[in-house]
């Protein structure tokens, strides 16, 4: 592993911004900020999984895949951190 | 497999109802439909699917019944009950509202509706039962004795809700003739199954391409596959696809378009060969470059039987994917506004003719005469040609390619939603003086219907409350821009090119748009794999 890497938390977000069109503010996206009431449908959902499962070559586990866990960048970068153990 | 072969499995078939019954026949130990907790062979799906049949007929239930489901074994297993009996199966979806609902079955004078669940403003649905007799005999209280009927090909298989530009739904008739050749063409023609296929059911029991998906299978031996449903279906395809074994399904263009290059070699790696795909244009990279997957994208409106042309795509297919070329026994013309063809290669409105057309729209002949018009190039005087409202052109290579609209007719995650449908309604809205609605692709989230108003601001939940009783959810706008006057062009009519460039503060600030109405992936061409009723 490098020294240093950008965070999960920042990939993240930069995968979020990308895939729900929110390129217009991303730095007043707050980590803890509730993506479904962003405007996430579960169409984007998918593809935001997608990139997230491609960028960090992982699969998310059976029980990580509910709303909940795709709620804010926290929760996701949360169950990256957690796959990736 | 030989043709003749594959033929010789067709032939002599007037009906659905008839190709059903030789598997029922042929394979009575095959597995017919398949979930993670159990499976029905042949032989159940048949004495189930007879034995409500029966009672459906002893009942004088038909000429139309309606399904209100969603994807589960009981649904399937209603759909072939009711073939069976001679009737058209017309499926609701249990989401949508029941005003809609109640006003479809009126439209259509359909009295005896089938469930698969308790229906709140329909105590009378009848529940389907799916575990039914443990032996080949039928229950005393089934008149075995009822003959079941063999429908005609001009009967009508299923009867489809879609949205109308005056406001009002229009439910379309499809007579089995349609379905009955383009399953057949599916088979014999483009492999589009194989008996050993096992088929991932994922769309809505509401689109026309459950039919498809659906039967087809069963039609020639083959396995339908049910999810389990529960959280994100659509996310949890990949573990659906590994658990059941699943060889074929269809993906909506709109997931396929954008995520098809993360998700296609995926799906190959679990054993998928094919994918199905349509309900818009298909507009993605690389949806060709899988070895031992093939991407067939299908084009045609409900009127026409779910698809009328086909385009198997492969290393050469560009983004904008082609919708392929017509299958057997249907005609497709290219017009101009004079109904004259257009020379080769020009933009013209997409025609179809032939084998796959539906009777028209139930209940409303003004309706059906002004879409399905004498087709003048027809070597039997008398037939009919549906317009579609697609502007297409032919490329040399003998490949059509969907070139856009020619009213305001949009898809909204593969469900096709008619503008004038959603402003009627806004319309209806109370406060509403005025309102137009459009398609953008930026708002955040990703695309919604987005409407413009004028008139007394009122807080978005409450137009989304009065509209839920309405309209199913596609349809519902997830963006309400409040304006203080509409924006008119030199005729006088909305100016929808100001409207689609404005530039809102719902549109770019994040707090604005907290609207948690969220809309489904499902209703159209999504995959819809819901939760199962506890009944299944």
């Amino acid at each position: 592993m490098p020294a240093y890497q950008p965070s999960v938390a920042d990939t993240v977000r930069s995968l979020v911004t990308k895939q729900l069109n929110l390129n217009g503010y991303s730095q007043d996206l707050r980590p803890d900020d509730n993506l479904w009431s962003l405007g996430m449908t579960s169409l984007t959902c998918l593809g935001l999984m997608l990139s997230i499962e491609d960028t960090f070559e992982i699969e998310l586990p059976e029980e990580a895949l509910k709303e909940a866990t795709f709620r804010s960048i926290n929760t996701i970068s949360a169950a990256v951190e957690s796959s990736r153990k | 497999m030989q043709d003749s072969r594959r033929s010789a499995r067709t032939a002599g078939a007037r009906t659905l109802v008839d190709l059903l019954e030789r598997q029922f026949r042929d394979r009575p130990a095959a597995t017919a439909i398949r979930t993670s907790a159990r499976s029905w062979t042949y032989a159940e799906l048949d004495r189930l699917s007879a034995r409500l049949a029966r009672r459906l007929v002893a009942d004088d239930a038909g000429p139309i019944v309606g399904l209100i489901a969603r994807q589960c074994p009981a649904a399937l297993i209603g759909i072939v009950a009711i073939l069976r009996s001679g009737a058209a199966c017309l499926p609701m979806n249990p989401d949508d509202p029941p005003l809609r609902n109640r006003g479809v079955l009126d439209d259509v004078g359909c009295g005896r509706v089938l469930a698969t669940a308790p229906v709140d403003w329909l105590p009378d649905a009848q529940l389907i039962d799916v575990t039914g007799p443990q032996t080949g005999h039928d229950s005393p209280d089934s008149p075995a004795a009822t003959e079941l009927p063999s429908p005609r090909p001009l009967d009508l298989a299923y009867a489809l809700t879609t949205s109308g530009s005056t406001g009002r739904p229009k439910i379309v008739g499809v007579p089995h003739e349609g379905l009955l050749n383009l399953i057949i063409a599916s088979f014999e023609d483009i492999d589009l199954i194989r008996t050993d296929d096992v088929m991932l059911w994922t769309t809505a029991l509401t689109v026309d391409s459950t039919m498809h998906d659906c039967l087809m299978p069963l039609c020639f031996g083959a396995c339908v596959a049910i999810a389990d449903g529960g959280d994100l279906p659509a996310n949890r395809i990949l573990r659906t696809v590994r658990a059941l074994g699943v060889t074929a399904l269809e993906v909506p263009a709109a997931v396929l378009g954008p995520y098809g290059t993360s998700l296609l070699p995926r799906l190959a790696a679990a054993g998928v060969r094919l994918v199905i795909t349509g309900g818009s244009q298909l507009d993605g990279p690389d949806l060709g470059s899988n070895d031992s997957l093939v991407v067939h994208n299908g084009y045609g409106p409900t009127e026409a039987s779910v698809a009328a042309t086909w385009y198997p795509c492969d290393a050469s297919t560009p983004q904008w994917v082609p919708i392929g070329r017509p299958i057997r026994n249907v005609r497709t013309y290219v017009l101009d506004e004079e109904l004259n063809p257009v020379p080769a290669g020009d933009t013209g409105q997409m025609y179809l003719a032939g084998a796959g057309l539906a009777r028209g729209y139930l209940g409303r002949p003004g309706r059906t005469a002004a879409s399905f018009l004498p087709d003048p190039f027809a070597e039997r005087p008398g037939e009919r040609m549906y317009a579609t409202g697609d502007n297409v052109r032919l490329q040399p290579d003998g490949n059509y390619v969907y070139v856009g609209r020619i009213d305001d007719q949009i898809k909204i995650s593969g469900y096709r939603v008619e503008i004038g449908e959603v402003e009627h309604n806004l319309r209806a809205c109370r406060g509403v003086v005025d309102a137009a609605a459009l398609l953008r692709e930026d708002t955040p989230g990703g695309a919604a219907i987005v409407a413009y108003l004028v008139g007394e601001r009122r807080p978005d939940e409450l137009l989304t409350s009065q509209l839920g009783s309405w309209l199913p959810a596609p349809m519902i706008p997830r963006v309400y821009v409040w304006l203080d006057e509409m924006p008119l062009n030199r005729a006088g009519k909305i100016d929808r090119r100001a409207l689609a460039k404005m530039l809102d503060p719902a549109l770019s600030h994040p707090d604005a748009v907290r609207n948690p109405h969220v809309v489904p992936f499902t209703c159209g061409g999504g995959m819809d794999t819901g939760n199962c009723p506890d009944a299944c």
